[in-house]
């Protein structure tokens, strides 16, 4: 008993450390937004709303605010979709070059995404597309975004049993029907944390955007980057804030909506 | 309700003959269970007529209909799968009901056609339960309600009872059976269970190999075999190889390396045959061997003065099953009986004993030069 109660205080003792290492540097971020001092500094010197003010009042960064914003519900709609659709293809019809077309889905993720960025950039140049507007922005995001859909959804469809499908032929439905009312709601809660993971990787990504960002299409990390670069005050902090915050609501939504109903259906 | 016909049946999956010009027709009403170890190609049959593999060469008929390259939804087949495959994101009453919703049965008569379903098959309350929250015979029982809400013109179950344990198996059999002659539903039922297909069929196809090796009623499987691997097949029995010496119609006599013996085979069996003597271990009788020569007197026995049907041997095995005591014996000629017999008397290991059967349980088929692959179908029906 001795060693049993002496196990649990070390598990106690790391995990609160790990947690520590990884929640501290949000606290100190968000602690340094509502500093009423000058700079972004810890600890902070006072407590005050100014520097979320100031971001409102900003009108490069709540455009940015916006524009990532609407950049990240485009690629999640489009990385969801077409990720899905390669999982379904990928786990039940190809035969030989499964493991190939998966690796070259999920290549995105081994490759760094900076010479993913350069990559993109030389072949949007050479077809001429080039990083007007934001069709570059979209597509390289969808690109990063793709393998985290088609990883969730394709591991609860190796686990599918495929004679649910059949039972629902059987009893008189056609492969639409059978889509919307049997397959569907099954991997739905797979699609939804794939499509959560799409909508923070895209609005936190950096080097992509850095990389294929338009004139006059710069969204958030970027713009806070330009900021940064010559100014060093709270506002960057705030910003971050903002950022984190969405993203916890989103994360709280998914998981009201679909979260626990999502591990009943995963399971038989 | 209707029949089944399945005309010169083929089904190739790349190289592999799955199955090979099948024909089989099941009257209106009549249960056929397809009996055979696994890759035999009877589960790949029932989802040809069920509509999940299309037939490469041949026709199927339901009823009056051909529905050989229809699709499932339009083949009106109830069926239960072996995993039952209820959907787990439906109730027990969403699941019964999807049949009939696709059928645009109206509301509230799809209420009453349910309930009534889940009333019959002892299901009745538990309409608003998810399938994770049911009993495996529970489960097995709304597979069922499914499949027999939408009046299917025919059922097909495959292995359904495969996944419950052997008590509640044994009594889902005599179940499956009165509902299925209650609703007069034409069924086929796909099993490696020969024990299971012997208690539900009317009749039983046994297959091997994408074709049926032999088609009849359970007692004609169990008792007249046609082939040495039918006969090994199902259920336990001694196999013992021979040539015919004299065939007087369906009389047999066969010399083997254990004696000659004397059983009742087909006439086309002809003098000089190669054949398999196949003896049940329950129709052995086993005695002891001191003080029971004066009752051997009124044994039979051939022209040249040795005994039919008789045989000395040493008990190398012995095995307690409770209701029975399972040997093995040494007969000579390197040939090893099983036999079943109640546990009283019984005889210990080494113990020498003599085995007497009657001629009209001794059943002679001709061996076909397949008794190479018996072994190896041996070891295949044990799973």
């Amino acid at each position: 008993m001795e060693g049993e109660a002496r196990r649990r205080w070390i598990l106690k003792i790391s995990v609160t450390l790990i947690y520590l290492f990884l929640l501290a540097p949000i606290f100190i971020v968000v602690a340094a937004a509502f500093n009423s001092g000058e700079f972004l500094r810890f600890p902070p010197e006072g407590f005050s709303f100014r520097w979320f003010q100031r971001f409102l009042d900003s009108q490069p960064f709540v455009d940015a605010f916006l524009f990532s914003l609407r950049l990240a519900i485009v690629v999640t709609i489009l990385a969801t979709l077409i990720g899905t659709a390669a999982a379904f293809y990928v786990v039940r019809h190809s035969r030989r070059f499964r493991d190939l077309l998966r690796l070259m889905i999920i290549l995105p993720l081994p490759v760094p995404a900076i010479l993913t960025g350069i990559a993109l950039l030389i072949f949007f140049y050479a077809i001429g597309i080039g990083t007007q507007g934001s069709i570059a922005l979209v597509i390289g995001h969808t690109l990063i975004c793709l393998p985290y859909v088609f990883l969730t959804v394709s591991s609860v469809l190796v686990g599918f049993n495929q004679s649910l499908e059949e039972a629902a032929r059987n009893l008189g439905a056609g492969p639409w029907t059978t889509f919307w009312r049997i397959t569907l709601p099954i991997i739905k809660g797979a699609m939804i944390s794939g499509a959560v993971f799409a909508f923070i990787i895209s609005f936190d990504q950096f080097p992509i955007s850095l990389l294929l960002a338009g004139v006059g299409s710069t969204p958030l990390p970027l713009q806070l980057f330009d900021y940064l670069r010559f100014s060093f005050d709270p506002t960057a902090a705030a910003v971050s804030t903002i950022s984190i915050v969405m993203t916890v609501i989103v994360v709280l939504i998914t998981e009201r909506l679909v979260g626990l109903e999502s591990l009943y259906w995963g399971k038989r | 309700m209707g029949s089944i016909d399945l005309k010169s049946l083929t089904k190739r999956f790349d190289d592999v003959v799955a199955v090979n010009n099948l024909n089989l027709e099941l009257n209106d009403g009549e249960l056929i269970a397809l009996l055979g170890p696994s890759g035999c190609g009877k589960t790949t049959t029932l989802r040809m007529i069920a509509g999940f593999e299309m037939a490469d060469e041949g026709t199927i008929s339901i009823g009056e209909r051909n529905v050989t390259t229809l699709a499932p939804e339009k083949r009106n087949a109830g069926m239960v799968f072996q995993n039952y495959a209820l959907f787990p994101h439906l109730t027990v009453y969403e699941n019964v009901a999807f049949g009939l919703e696709m059928r645009r049965v109206p509301k509230s008569e799809i209420h009453d056609r349910v309930m009534a379903i889940l009333e019959k098959v002892q299901l009745g309350g538990l309409d608003a339960r998810y399938p994770r929250q049911l009993s495996g015979g529970q489960q097995q029982r709304t597979a069922l309600a499914r499949a027999l809400v939408i009046n299917p013109e025919v059922l097909l179950l495959d292995e359904p009872l495969a996944n419950l344990d052997a008590k509640l198996r044994e009594e889902m059999r005599f179940y499956i059976r009165s509902l299925q002659q209650e609703f007069e539903i034409t069924t086929v039922y796909v099993t490696h269970d020969q024990a299971e297909a012997l208690v539900l069929a009317d009749r039983i196809a046994v297959m091997m190999n994408g074709v049926i090796e032999q088609l009849g009623s359970p007692e004609e499987i169990y008792r007249r075999p046609q082939t040495p691997i039918v006969a090994d097949f199902v259920g336990l029995t001694n196999l013992v190889p021979g040539v015919i010496t004299e065939q007087d119609g369906e009389r047999s006599l066969v010399e083997t390396r254990a004696g000659v013996i004397r059983g009742m085979g087909p006439d086309s069996l002809l003098n000089g045959d190669t054949v398999l003597v196949s003896v049940r271990p329950e129709t052995l009788r086993i005695e002891g061997v001191k003080g029971t020569a004066g009752l051997m007197g009124s044994e039979q026995h051939d022209g040249t003065g040795s005994a039919v049907n008789q045989l000395e041997g040493d008990v190398t095995e012995r095995a307690f099953l409770g209701n029975l005591i399972d040997y093995r014996i040494d007969v000579g000629g390197g040939e090893l009986f099983r036999v079943q017999a109640a546990p009283t008397p019984s005889y210990d290991v080494s113990e020498r004993v003599n085995l007497t059967f009657p001629e009209s349980e001794v059943w002679v088929v001709k061996d076909v030069g397949e008794s190479i692959s018996v072994d190896s179908l041996r070891g295949e029906s044990g799973a």
